[in-house]
């Protein structure tokens, strides 16, 4: 397994943790009182900074075994990192795109939408942005492998 | 416009070389063992700087390792 296919692992299993952390804060503290609940929006930050922070640094950690000088990087990762950020623009533009016109609908009739939604189309854009280029990394791996 | 295939001797150039191994052919060329075995399968298309290297460390033409077939 390359270095760029364990990021990837890496990627999806923060963007999953993150998903059902904030899923089961959201449940158990119930969303119509996030508006009130600032315990539940510290909660939600923290998983949001938290989540992303380990990414990051893991990111940063560069696993070469002691001894060995092989390319760790090269061509095809890049080409595979290149195509799963246009795959990771594209998720996240769609998602954005589903919230718009699925809020729109529901609250047209009552001609304003509850701000937790904003906090929220935050939220998942981070998660479908980690998760989709994981998926676009993993499955890249499997077509040019 | 019909579909191009480009296909590789590596493995028979690997072997007539004192079966040179992938790890080994990665490291002269600058690339993982990965994408040698990627190459060498056709899954990848190397870009003409890799492939310059490749027949390079061979030595031999760019066409004795790849062939452009339609």
């Amino acid at each position: 397994m390359t270095p760029l296919q364990k990021r990837a692992w890496l990627g999806l299993g923060v963007g999953v943790g993150m998903s059902l952390a904030i899923l089961a804060v959201f449940i158990a503290r119930g969303v119509t009182s996030f508006d009130d609940d600032l315990v539940l929006r510290a909660i939600a930050y923290v998983l949001c900074v938290g989540g992303l922070l380990v990414y990051g640094i893991t990111l940063r950690i560069k696993r070469r075994k002691p001894g060995r000088s092989e390319v760790l990087i090269d061509e095809r990762d890049k080409e595979i990192v290149r195509k799963a950020t246009m795959a990771q623009l594209w998720a996240v533009l769609l998602s954005l795109f589903i919230w718009a016109i699925a809020l729109t609908e529901v609250y047209w009739g009552q001609k304003s939408i509850p701000i937790v939604f904003v906090y929220l189309i935050a939220i998942s854009g981070l998660i479908v942005s980690i998760l989709a280029q994981a998926i676009g990394i993993l499955i890249g791996y499997r077509r040019m492998l | 416009m019909p579909k191009a295939e480009i296909s590789n001797r590596i493995r028979r150039l690997r072997f007539d070389r004192g079966e040179m191994t992938q790890q080994e052919l990665a490291d002269r060329v600058g690339c993982t063992r990965q994408t040698i075995i990627a190459v060498e399968a056709g899954k990848y298309v190397p870009s003409l700087s890799l492939a310059f290297q490749i027949a390079r460390v061979f030595g031999v033409p760019l066409e004795e390792v790849f062939q452009y077939e339609e």
